[in-house]
């Protein structure tokens, strides 16, 4: 397995359109790397030019230590998954998976060895004669996936390879990959735009919007401590809640005379933004209903909430209420006993522990 | 419906491996050419279009060799200055002519007008006007007839004249596209 090094690399198509700005990234072997973003914003662009699919127009490529920029695809040593299943329409699912490596000229024994290892790997043995048409959209995922693994090679690239399935597919298929990552311990490259599928595969993730990097680390630190108002609003379901406030005498002027004093623990920062207009931001998982000890701490921050919209998840309420003129949602535990109805007035407390502040300028830079 | 799949890559590669890969997918009668060492077109009809795009990735990936491939109805000047295009855009692809011309109208790139506007030049003017007015007529024939006042065979007489003379077999959506395209430009004329 291998290590991908990313130096400076633009992406600038013939009509002056730039797709990718000065990307910098460094993925260790065995890493999962994810690119996540909305569409458009360069992540299957990168990937395509690691693997050689796109030219590079300025920066440095190196795959284990090799600059790989001129690089062939076929020697760079790299897999592809693609979104649309690519096989051969009628080869047997044998045939696709050994064709590859009919092509290298490897001896027979071995080719037959690495398909039914990769076939046991995946639970597609009992699939090898079928043609790619007698197989449902999973199981030709699968075979995708035993085609890259055949080859052992030192990267995976996989490009969306699971938005073509439907969701419940999608959900096993999810863990099938990590588990299958886990007994390869090869480098992953995945390219998706479902934040969900970013947070429960990758080891790092990089977040991608208008051909920038936003921010890249650990799914934690990312929900955590999102760099930026993109980051924030993008990594999260249902997103953060943001609104406009004020700072005013080291508390949060929210207007309508709604002012929440901040915690001791960020009061230094905020009286240094004395008079600024800042984005306060909340997960809805830090917004409570009727828990005493939320009450307690932050009764400024506690307020009587006209439910709006309530949505039952089985084991929570997304519920949507109203705060200082802005939609506050809160993710509350959802109790046999208690149900939620919309008009329903529920007091809602928000850990202000938990707050964030970003800057109002257009990067909305993360304050803390 | 006969189309032109010119190809290229820009790496070397041994003809026979693609003309059996491409048989051993694609069932129906194709014609295989070489024109250069790394570029050649096949004739085949539209669906070989959807066997080429699963193939384009897998061929690139066991065989390494990147295919830039445009779809057209002739192997004219426009269809290869049009694949030139693609292949200096330095992606493996599989593109019909039309959506290729639409995209570089929407750009503002006005390179390829004057040979889309050169190959009707020696049409004649009632054979374009009947195709034109069975665009607009939304590809219905009874329409289009009633429309011109001319009976309902002249009509099929004239739409399998134009068909012959420039390849476009405009009953078909990618080559309706192509000529709604061209009729614009020839209109700006």
């Amino acid at each position: 397995m291998a290590k991908v090094i990313l130096k400076n690399i633009n992406k600038i198509y013939d009509n002056n359109v730039q797709a990718v700005f000065d990307f910098n990234l460094e993925i260790k072997d065995k890493e999962f790397i994810v690119f996540v973003g909305p569409s458009g914003c360069g992540k299957t662009t990168t990937l395509r030019m690691i693997a050689g699919l796109e030219d590079i127009t300025s920066g440095e490529l190196f795959i284990d230590d090799v600059l790989s920029n001129d690089v062939t695809p076929k020697d760079r040593d790299i897999a592809m998954v693609f979104q649309s299943y690519a096989l051969y329409p009628h080869m047997s699912v044998y045939d696709n998976m050994a064709f590859g490596l009919k092509i290298r000229h490897l001896p027979k024994q071995e080719i037959d060895e690495r398909v039914h290892r990769a076939a046991r790997k995946l639970e597609i043995e009992q699939f090898l004669n079928r043609k790619p048409k007698q197989l449902s959209g999973g199981q030709r995922q699968r075979v995708a996936l035993g085609r890259a693994i055949v080859r052992n090679p030192k990267v995976f690239l996989m490009d969306e390879p699971l938005s073509n399935l439907d969701a419940k597919l999608r959900v096993q298929m999810r863990s099938e990959i990590i588990k299958l990552h886990e007994s390869l311990g090869a480098t992953t490259i995945y390219v998706t735009h479902d934040q969900t599928e970013a947070m429960t595969m990758a080891t790092k993730i990089v977040v991608m919007r208008g051909g920038y990097i936003q921010q890249i680390g650990a799914p934690i630190d990312i929900y955590n401590h999102p760099a930026n108002l993109f980051v924030a609003s993008f990594i999260g379901s249902p997103p953060m809640n943001l609104m406009d406030c004020k700072i005013r005498n080291g508390k949060l002027d929210f207007g309508k005379g709604v002012v929440v004093p901040v915690p001791k623990a960020f009061a230094k920062k905020v009286e240094s933004l004395e008079g600024k207009e800042v984005v306060f931001g909340i997960r809805p998982e830090d917004v409570h209903g009727g828990i005493e000890f939320f009450e307690k701490e932050f009764p400024e921050a506690t307020f009587p909430a006209t439910i709006k919209v309530a949505e039952l998840l089985g084991h929570e309420y997304i519920l949507h209420s109203d705060f200082a003129g802005n939609n506050l949602i809160a993710k509350v535990p959802a109790q046999e006993n208690r149900l939620y109805r919309i008009g329903d007035v529920v007091k809602i407390s928000m850990n202000l522990n938990k707050m964030h502040l970003f800057d109002k300028s257009e990067n909305g830079v993360a304050i803390f | 419906m006969k189309n032109y799949y010119l190809f290229h890559s820009k790496t070397k590669f041994q003809p026979k491996q693609i003309k059996d890969i491409i048989a051993e997918n694609y069932r129906d009668d194709f014609t295989f050419e070489m024109i250069e060492i790394n570029q050649g077109f096949i004739i085949a009809d539209e669906k070989l279009f959807d066997v080429l795009e699963t193939l384009i990735p897998l061929i690139n990936q066991d065989l390494g060799i990147g295919l830039t491939i445009l779809v057209s109805h002739q192997n004219h000047r426009l269809a290869n200055h049009v694949l030139r295009f693609l292949i200096q855009k330095g992606v493996s692809t599989c593109r019909y002519l039309g959506d290729v011309l639409m995209e570089r109208l929407m750009d503002g790139d006005s390179q390829f007008n004057l040979f889309v506007i050169d190959e009707f030049k020696n049409i004649p003017r009632e054979i374009i006007l009947t195709a034109s007015m069975f665009i607009h007529c939304g590809l219905n024939a009874i329409k289009t007839a009633n429309k011109l006042y001319i009976h309902r065979n002249t009509f099929n007489y004239r739409l399998h004249k134009f068909i012959a003379l420039t390849g476009l077999d405009i009953r078909d959506y990618r080559h309706a596209l192509y000529f709604e395209l061209a009729s614009r430009l020839l209109k700006t004329i």
